[in-house]
């Protein structure tokens, strides 16, 4: 790809659109003369990505935000109007209650839940000792909001912003074609790390917020949507069964196996019908070797996901909607939730009683920044280090917007040259933040965004310098005052996640094998297990732990999880078919944890298989038959203790 | 004759007819999407982006002249 100034012509026209969208929007508030003209700039500076559908769905849960926030600021300014210690109580209360719900999602539905929670204190905290203004300040918000998304679109749309769909459909078949490799690496009998295993789930599942984002993108955004959410949930099916390959004896069936790497190599299709038949006839096969059962049973699943997987990306590419649905859950501690949730509320408090005891004027700014730090904290993947990613790009901004001022604009009037002036840092803060480097991006945006804040660009633009140094000095102190909190309260450290998500993975695992299964289809509980291993592999390792054990063990009960699963809902379609002792059988064994209980209920549904059941019915049988053995075979191999009581030692 | 634009009030607070006029035409153009994806509009364009800008815009035109 050709380059100019080491960055490629994409990231050149992204920070173009982004600076020509920012000055359209600036245009379009002065012309229409609403207040707060900056807040149009920011706008286009949050809601800058580099695709379509990411920006037109973060721009959705803006307004959306907007809304909800501007109405919480009413009501809590109507209830503790006459009560500044029980206003700040209630808007600390409010964002950490916004800081939790955004713990329950990801990508731009978090970032919306935070919105709502700081725009109460845009709205009501800058207007506390004015609270008849508040409703002004919330439409003006609003349409000053509408102004910059509606500039956003239109520069989009008119300079041909790259649509999410067709990079999403390359990303995907660069995964499947990644995992086709892992497989055959498998089949050939080549020693796989189940780390390897880990790193393909979280590359799939890293894709999500892209996956969700699709919808919005255009008209065929419904069925692009369910076409990639099939893709995904394939993909990881089909890590999982070959996960499940690499488990067993590398010199199970030969033959089988050789001929999975042929149909693989040249993507199963239509001419691969004899070698399912074959592995049909394994799995049938009653006096077979238990390792060759599993083998054909996993062997086949590998082969249907791969051309489940193969067909959705298809699918993707010619807008058609997948004949079933799936919902690609995410997985989301509430534990580390609430832990984020208590810390934004201690925070917003202690840092209100220390800037209420500073006494400078205009010191409900500070609050209101404070609370802004805290909240895009909390959805960033590590809080502390947002923070001092944040100490250092703000002082870049202020400084940036400074000179702009001061230096470059000094006092002009005229539009053109405000647009002139303001190129150099929105181009460089944008291509800064195409950089694959999360850290640098990261800063970018601040910078991009604050930047558009400090400089405040105004019609007339009052080049106060005295405004300006203070709204620089409490922009750091606030960052400073977030830095230090973040730090000192609740801080949570990777060790303490991990043993959150260990300990839900064990909790999950006992419900399912109790019989309490969850809500979620097979396939999406599948994915929401993988997404819990993306944010375990994201960790850094504990001490002593080179082998990531924690990895490890997470992939075990996520096979064992993935059998149990399809057991009982095999279990499930026998009731009334067969034996209800038989089935029965199965449930205990399943709950007893016990290896051979699970053999003999395998044993006896299969030769109750055989004699009583219609064809349908065998199919079934079959399926839960190899299960429980394939999980009478997982307990038997795994060096962790998988019992659902907590012991992390293999 | 002058054509008048309708005012919503909610709660005494007057909104100006170009946000329900938007808000309409927001609404009609995602009930429009399922019919478009039936009919392959965004393979009918080169820059489908911009052709169901082009539509929005149409609608909301016709809202303003015909409402």
């Amino acid at each position: 790809m050709s380059k100019f100034a080491g960055f490629p012509l994409s990231a050149w026209v992204f920070a173009l659109r982004t600076w020509a969208a920012m000055m359209l929007a600036l245009y379009v508030t002065f012309w229409l003369q609403l207040e707060n003209a900056w807040l149009a700039a920011v706008t286009v500076g949050i809601l800058s990505l580099q695709t379509r559908g990411q920006a037109y769905q973060k721009a959705v849960y803006r307004l959306l935000a907007t809304i909800v926030g501007v109405v919480v600021s009413i009501i809590i300014a109507g209830l503790f109007a006459q009560a500044r210690d029980l206003f700040v109580i209630a808007y600390a209360s409010w964002l950490g209650l916004c800081v939790y719900i955004a713990g329950l999602f990801g990508g731009n539905r978090a970032f919306g839940a935070v919105l709502a929670g700081f725009t109460v204190a845009f709205v009501a905290v800058t207007q506390i000792d004015s609270p008849q203004n508040i409703f002004m300040t919330g439409a003006d918000r609003g349409a000053v909001i509408m102004v910059g998304i509606a500039a956003l679109a239109l520069v989009n749309d008119v300079f041909l912003a790259p649509n999410l769909h067709t990079i999403l459909s390359a990303k995907l078949a660069a995964v499947h074609q990644r995992v086709r490799t892992f497989a055959l690496a498998i089949l050939r009998g080549e020693s796989a790390d189940p780390i390897q295993s880990a790193n393909l789930l979280r590359e799939i599942t890293a894709l999500h917020p892209d996956v969700s984002a699709l919808v919005i993108e255009s008209s065929a955004g419904g069925a692009r949507g369910a076409a990639a959410r099939t893709a995904s949930v394939a993909l990881v099916a089909e890590v999982s069964a070959a996960g499940a390959l690499a488990s067993l004896p590398a010199a199970t069936l030969p033959s089988l196996r050789s001929s999975l790497v042929r149909a693989l190599a040249n993507a199963p299709g239509a001419d691969s019908r004899a070698l399912w038949l074959h592995m049909q006839q394994h799995m049938q096969a009653g006096d077979a070797d238990a390792h060759d059962a599993l083998l054909a049973c996993h062997a086949l699943d590998l082969l249907s996901e791969d051309q489940r997987a193969q067909e959705a990306i298809e699918d993707l590419a010619a807008d058609r909607r997948p004949p079933c649905h799936v919902r690609t859950p995410i997985y989301r501690s509430r534990r580390e939730a609430a832990r984020n949730d208590l810390r934004a509320f201690l925070a917003v408090l202690i840092s209100a009683i220390l800037i209420s005891l500073g006494g400078w004027p205009s010191a409900s700014q500070g609050l209101v920044l404070v609370g802004v730090f805290v909240a895009l904290s909390a959805i960033a993947p590590s809080p502390r280090m947002f923070a001092a990613g944040a100490v250092v790009a703000i002082p870049i901004a202020a400084l940036l917007a400074g000179v702009t001022e001061f230096l470059i604009l000094d006092g002009v009037d005229q539009f053109p040259l405000l647009a002139i002036g303001m190129a150099p840092s929105v181009l460089a803060a944008a291509l800064l933040f195409t950089l694959p480097n999360a850290r640098i991006s990261s800063m970018s945006f601040l910078v991009l965004v604050f930047f558009s804040l400090l400089l405040s660009p105004g019609n007339p633009q009052d080049y106060n310098p005295e405004s300006y140094l203070y709204r620089s000095f409490l922009i750091i102190m606030a960052v400073v005052l977030v830095f230090a909190a973040l730090s000192e309260i609740l801080p949570t450290s990777d060790d303490l996640r991990r043993r959150w998500y260990l300990t839900s993975t064990r909790a999950e695992l006992r419900d399912l094998l109790a019989g309490r299964r969850s809500r979620h289809r097979d396939d999406d509980a599948l994915f929401r297990d993988a997404d819990r291993i993306r944010q375990l592999t994201a960790l850094r390792p504990a001490d002593g732990d080179e082998r990531r054990d924690d990895l490890r063990q997470a992939l075990n009960i996520f096979g064992l999880a993935a059998a149990a699963r399809r057991i009982q809902t095999a279990l499930a379609k026998l009731s009334g078919r067969t034996d209800a002792h038989l089935l029965g059988d199965g449930y205990a064994a399943l709950a007893d944890y016990s290896a051979p209980r699970l053999r003999e209920a395998a044993a006896l549904l299969a030769a109750s298989a055989a004699t009583q059941l219609d064809h349908d019915s065998q199919a079934a049988a079959r399926t839960a038959t190899a299960d429980l053995i394939w999980a009478a075979f997982l307990i038997d191999t795994s060096p962790f203790d998988l019992r659902p009581n907590w012991s992390a030692s293999p | 004759m002058m054509h008048s634009f309708p005012e919503l009030t909610i709660g005494g607070v007057f909104i100006a007819p170009f946000v329900i006029y938007a808000g309409a035409a927001v609404a009609i153009f995602a009930a429009l999407r399922p019919f478009l994806h039936l009919v392959a509009f965004d393979r009918a364009f080169i820059s489908p982006p911009i052709a169901e800008l082009s539509l929005f815009v149409v609608v909301l035109a016709l809202l303003i002249v015909l409402f």
